[in-house]
């Protein structure tokens, strides 16, 4: 997993995708996250790492200069958190297994109409593949996942929050 | 005081301290046209946006500055990207300006308008769009920046019609002084362990690339050499970081490296990379590459260690500060054995006086190089197109001095050698230029004859004429069956094509008429032709076939009228 800090604006965002893409890194996911500060973007990058060495995604990432900060980080040192929304049909709401993630905390209903309800899910990657995959695939209508976020541990931001000095 | 934004495009530029700019005007960028005729800034007008590119990438290579291409939006700015993107890949340090249409019609498919930045992200360090009059300076300021820090690379600077048109109010403040960059200081355990590897090894060989030319570690790559006494071999940008002549100067590596520098790669038990990436032209196969050797990387990118092959040691940072590390502690080595053997590995191939060689009535290219190269004295700045004549300037024209070999090294762009050419003169005037150029690549830039007549800048340009895309038709006569499909290429009249230009230049059809010619070409004022008729079906040899190992090589099937090397006798 990669976290890294960068200007937030399209085109940023623009060139790091420009650069997974061009060198054929094979990247699991790719999340944008705003930060406490509106000028700075966060990205969480899940390198498959099968094929490809996230030291030399982090050293490409690192020579772009609207990426202020990068850093690989290990599992166990963060805090990884995804969210994902399910659009399901509104009868298999109170049917299992629903109802028993539902009431197990696993997710909760967000929204409920005549025909279908949105249930909400939060957890580790592994939560929420978990839940998604327990759902009867014939009621789903649709599932947006968001992609984990992450935050270190430690008592230091994750990620620089301005530019560094001239390189 | 108040400024347009055009002004403030020409302030920026003569802020630092660039005087020569390349390229061609039109709609979106005319405010900055009307501006410069207040400016003491040259501009050189191209015939085609790419060589601009070019130019100033050639401006750059032979001076160390920064090159400077202006252009308008849409095609304008697309005709750019091929000399933006040959920059790239040879990290070299050019700022591309283009004119972009007015910002309130952005997005709306108006005339000529195209997103340049974004079809250059993947072909600049660094690129912008600027909207605003008073947003220009700063994006000026901060595109030298990034074009001359770290590893060098192209910057574009894409400004809209209307910033250029608005006026700010400006005040002058002079370029801060560039702050002396730290040495990076490498960790002891790095350079205890390569200081290890060093004192070990029995056969090490230095990989000397273009980084060494970059970082100015010339002359600490010769004191390593010959403190250590390792062989120096070249990649193709890294030609002219140790002089030909150096006993220590084994010559080029690679596809079509001399055969005995493959060899003591392979048979090499340390290399010592410096400022070079292990390019597939470099190594051949990755998997059988120099099995037996240990391998210490000094370079500046720190992206580029481990991406081909495999380190035991990295040193990451800027190469002169690395050698400057190092050196106090290498102690003076002697390695005769292994020396002689390299010699010994020479000894069959390593004929051979070519100016001894027959040619029974022919010309062939590595003649003709060859005798520019003896009578320049390998001082010459040469820059070069792509293909097989590239590859025999390497082998055959002995390069003394850094900076002196400009060509496309990465990207491999046909069209480069003779607008790269007039770059490398309008930077260093007092230079002997040569563009040696194929009949094809030169046909893909030849619009600029225009412009040497128009500017009146002196270049020679040797046309190496054989009639056909030779590199792809070697390629073709060894891999596809001598199917030659699409290769055969014929060329307008080339001392017409001069003169019509009120060129001067001489066609060569002999062995006998070469010395003349050149003569006659260092002698003229102003840009010559040389129309060398070469022999048609001569291959480049020794070849590594894509894929194959580095000591796989094609080699000539019988002793030739040509030689296989470059070497001198000696």
């Amino acid at each position: 997993m990669l976290v890294a800090s960068a200007r937030g604006s399209l085109q940023a965002l623009n060139r790091v995708v420009s650069l997974l893409r061009g060198r054929d890194f094979r990247i699991a996911s790719l999340t944008t996250m705003a930060s406490e500060a509106s000028e700075v973007v966060r990205f969480a990058i899940v390198v498959d790492a099968s094929g490809t060495r996230p030291a030399r995604v982090c050293s490409c990432l690192d020579k772009l200069e609207e990426v202020w900060s990068v850093r690989e980080m290990e599992p166990a040192d963060a805090v990884t958190r995804e969210l994902a929304v399910v659009k399901i049909a509104a009868e298999a709401v109170g049917a299992e297994p629903i109802a028993s993630l539902v009431a197990a905390g696993a997710t909760r209903v967000l929204e409920r109409n005549a025909d279908t309800a949105i249930l909400e899910v939060t957890g580790s990657s592994a939560d929420v593949d978990a839940v998604v995959r327990a759902l009867p695939l014939a009621s789903v209508v649709e599932v947006a996942r968001l992609g984990p976020m992450v935050m270190s541990r430690s008592s230091q931001p994750t990620t620089a929050a301005q530019p560094p000095t001239p390189r | 005081m108040i400024r347009t934004g055009a002004q403030l495009i020409w302030e920026s530029l003569v802020r630092h301290q660039v005087s020569t700019v390349f390229g061609y005007p039109g709609g979106a960028i005319l405010p900055a046209y009307d501006a410069i005729l207040e400016y003491p800034i040259h501009h050189v007008l191209v015939r085609h946006e790419q060589s601009a590119a070019h130019m100033a990438d050639g401006y750059a290579r032979a001076s160390g500055k920064v090159g400077v291409a202006i252009a308008t939006s849409g095609p304008g700015a697309t005709n750019l990207v091929t000399g933006i993107a040959t920059a790239m890949m040879d990290s070299s340090p050019i700022v591309c300006i283009t004119g972009q249409v007015s910002s309130h019609v952005l997005g709306s498919d108006a005339f000529q308008e195209i997103d340049i930045v974004g079809i250059t992200i993947p072909v600049t360090k660094y690129n912008c769009l600027v909207r605003r009059a008073e947003d220009i300076v700063p994006a000026i300021d901060e595109a030298f920046r990034v074009a001359t820090s770290g590893r060098l690379g192209p910057v574009l600077v894409d400004i809209t019609k209307d910033a250029q048109q608005a006026s700010v109010e400006w005040n002058a403040q002079p370029l801060g002084e560039a702050e002396d960059r730290p040495a990076h200081r490498h960790a002891v355990d790095d350079l205890d362990r390569a200081l290890a590897l060093i004192a070990g090894a029995k056969r090490p060989v230095i990989l000397a690339g273009r980084g060494i030319i970059l970082s100015g570690a010339c002359e600490q790559l010769r004191e390593f050499a010959e403190r250590t006494q390792t062989p120096v071999a070249m990649t193709l940008l890294g030609i002219g970081s140790l002089p030909a002549s150096h006993a220590l100067n084994l010559g080029m590596m690679g596809m079509h490296g001399e055969a005995w520098v493959n060899h003591a790669i392979q048979q090499s038990d340390l290399l010592l990379a410096f400022g070079m990436r292990f390019d597939d032209r470099v190594t051949g196969k990755p998997s059988t590459y120099a099995p037996l050797a240990r391998k210490i990387h000094a370079d500046l990118d720190p992206s580029e260690v481990n991406k081909i092959i495999a380190v035991d040691v990295a040193l990451v940072g800027d190469l002169a500060d690395t050698l400057d590390q190092l050196l106090p502690h290498v102690p003076r080595l002697e390695h005769d054995e292994w020396l002689a053997h390299i010699a010994g590995l020479k000894g069959d191939v390593a004929v051979k006086d070519i100016q001894q060689m027959p040619d029974e009535g022919r010309l062939f290219a590595a003649h003709v190089i060859h005798d520019i190269w003896r009578m320049t004295e390998g001082r010459a700045v040469v820059a070069t197109d792509v293909g097989q004549h590239q590859m025999w300037e390497a082998q055959y024209y002995h390069h003394e001095l850094p900076r002196s070999l400009i060509t496309s090294g990465g990207l491999g762009t046909m069209g480069f050698g003779f607008p790269a050419a007039l770059g490398a003169k309008l930077a260093r005037p007092d230079a002997e230029v040569w563009a040696i150029v194929g009949d094809g690549g030169f046909q893909m830039t030849q619009a600029e004859l225009a412009t040497a007549a128009q500017e009146r800048v002196k270049v020679n340009i040797a046309v190496i004429n054989n009639g056909y895309l030779g590199m792809v038709r070697q390629w073709q006569e060894f891999f596809y069956g001598r199917r030659y499909s699409s290769t055969p290429i014929s060329s307008p009249d080339l001392p017409a094509l001069a003169a019509a230009h009120g060129l001067r230049s001489v066609r060569i059809d002999t062995r006998d008429q070469v010395e003349s010619a050149i003569r006659f070409a260092r002698q003229a004022d102003g840009t010559v032709l040389l129309d060398f008729r070469v022999e048609q079906e001569d291959s480049v040899f020794p070849m590594v076939p894509a894929g194959a190992a580095l000591d796989a090589m094609i080699r000539r099937v019988e002793p030739s009228r040509l030689v296989e090397t470059s070497a001198d006798p000696g």
